[in-house]
């Protein structure tokens, strides 16, 4: 049903009935137990019957008389509903009223005390001082930090379980710091090994140009001036020449051209082992550091974990050393 | 206060009832949303607004429990006629059934306080 089959109405009754059809639409926004369009028809259709004797153009008043028989607009909600215009009202309002009582609260907290929650308030008020002023934030994330770790400690000695409203103030800056450290320990063995391998590649490229004496080429810039030779033709020109790393990749399993991944490889995870069974262990030896440096993250895998992923490194440490002795020895290095 | 509760609990008792009702005048019959709203709006107290039927009808629709059927009309456009699906004749038997029971409970609650 369209708007066309409720003919006959004055310019004033069709707006009214159109007023009518737009706040039962508005009523029933959002209620998917009804169709809005049926309803509107249905209406449409109940309209057109009670004006079928009506003398026209159908005059305001007539429609009116009409409509109130129908019932308000709002009836259209299925029982228990609230329409979602009210609902929405009623979210700012109680979000108003509990914005101003959560800063009515944190005032009186950070003039008043007690200390736990003055820290927790302050706490994150730094920190979004800190959100606000970007270029400073890792500076009020640090107070903040500080304040918050204040903050638990002295929840803590009061016996305090911290509730949801409590940890929204405190945690932030905690779980931010606690999740870069935990980052950069999981990311510290992979600069290590970046940097090293980068630096074993250098000290051989010098290594190789040295055994070769020095070779040099003329400058490209059209200078008279030389450069040394690039590395590329160092091995091309002098195949004869072996560094340390070269007698280290023979004494490699596997195939020639496989073996300096099959290096990197092996030197990786010697690495990985050697700094996971450092961190393992002490975490294991200091616990209680540990888990305050990487709280709330991580708490029952320090404890529990710790020493195991420390003594299971550490043995498979001494399984790889074994190992790189064995390619030393073969490499003539020891 | 008692407004207010009376206001409530009929509401309540209403809009049970008033679905009971739509699914009962279509029992033997498919009817046109007009003439069910007209037929109910005449029971004193069971629709505020002879509107209230709409949204009832949409969601038994939606339920499964009425279908909808167009009728070309002599008097105007086609008409649209509720009947009941078999879905819906099995819930309006057990709903009678509920309500009847309630009912002789309540008549039996008040017969014995009146005999008291």
């Amino acid at each position: 049903m369209t708007a066309e089959h409720t003919t006959g109405l004055s310019p004033a009754a069709e707006a009214r009935f159109e007023e009518y059809l737009t706040q039962m639409r508005r009523a029933l926004l959002g209620v998917p137990d009804v169709s809005a369009a049926e309803i509107e028809a249905d209406i449409r259709e109940h309209v057109e019957n009670e004006l079928h004797g009506a003398a026209r153009p159908v005059e305001p008043f007539v429609l009116e008389a009409v409509l109130r028989r129908l019932g308000p607009p709002t009836q259209w909600l299925p029982p228990g509903r609230v329409p979602v215009a009210a609902q929405v009202s009623a979210g700012f309002s109680t979000l108003g009223q509990y914005i101003r009582a959560r800063f009515r609260a944190a005032r009186d907290a950070v003039w008043r005390g007690p200390e736990d929650w003055r820290l927790a308030y302050l706490s994150f008020g730094v920190f979004a001082v800190g959100i606000l002023s970007v270029p400073f934030f890792p500076l009020f994330l640090v107070i903040s930090y500080v304040l918050s770790r204040a903050g638990l400690a002295a929840a803590a000695d009061k016996g305090v379980t911290l509730d949801a409203g409590r940890k929204w103030l405190l945690y932030p800056p905690v779980v931010l710091v606690s999740l870069a450290l935990v980052l950069a320990v999981i990311a510290a063995p992979i600069g290590i090994i970046g940097v090293t391998v980068e630096g074993i590649e250098g000290s051989d490229r010098r290594e190789r140009w040295d055994m070769a004496g020095r070779p040099t080429v003329p400058s490209s810039w059209g200078r008279p001036t030389t450069v040394p030779m690039a590395d590329r033709e160092v091995r091309a020109k002098y195949p004869e020449v072996q560094t340390h790393l070269d007698r280290v990749l023979a004494a490699l399993p596997g195939p020639v051209a496989a073996r300096e991944v099959v290096a990197v490889g092996f030197y990786s995870t010697g690495v990985l082992l050697a700094w996971w069974a450092l961190v393992g262990c002490l975490a294991g030896a200091c616990p209680r550091l540990a888990r305050g440096l990487v709280f709330p993250l991580g708490q029952s895998f320090v404890t529990r974990r710790a020493n195991w992923v420390g003594t299971a490194c550490l043995a498979l440490l001494a399984v790889w050393g074994a190992a790189a002795y064995r390619i030393a020895e073969a490499a003539g290095l020891v | 206060m008692d407004a207010d509760l009376l206001a409530n609990w009929t509401t309540q008792m209403r809009k049970g009832l008033l679905e009971l009702c739509v699914l009962m005048v279509l029992r033997n019959r498919r009817m046109y949303g007009y003439d069910i709203a007209k037929t109910l709006s005449v029971v004193d107290g069971l629709v505020t607004g002879e509107g209230t039927i709409y949204p009832i009808l949409s969601r038994f629709k939606k339920d499964g429990l009425v279908e909808t059927t167009l009728v070309e009309s002599a008097e105007g456009p086609a008409r649209k006629y509720y009947q009941l699906t078999e879905r819906g004749r099995a819930l309006l038997t057990k709903m009678r059934a509920a309500w009847a029971a309630v009912r002789d409970g309540i008549e039996a609650v008040s017969s014995a306080e009146q005999l008291r």
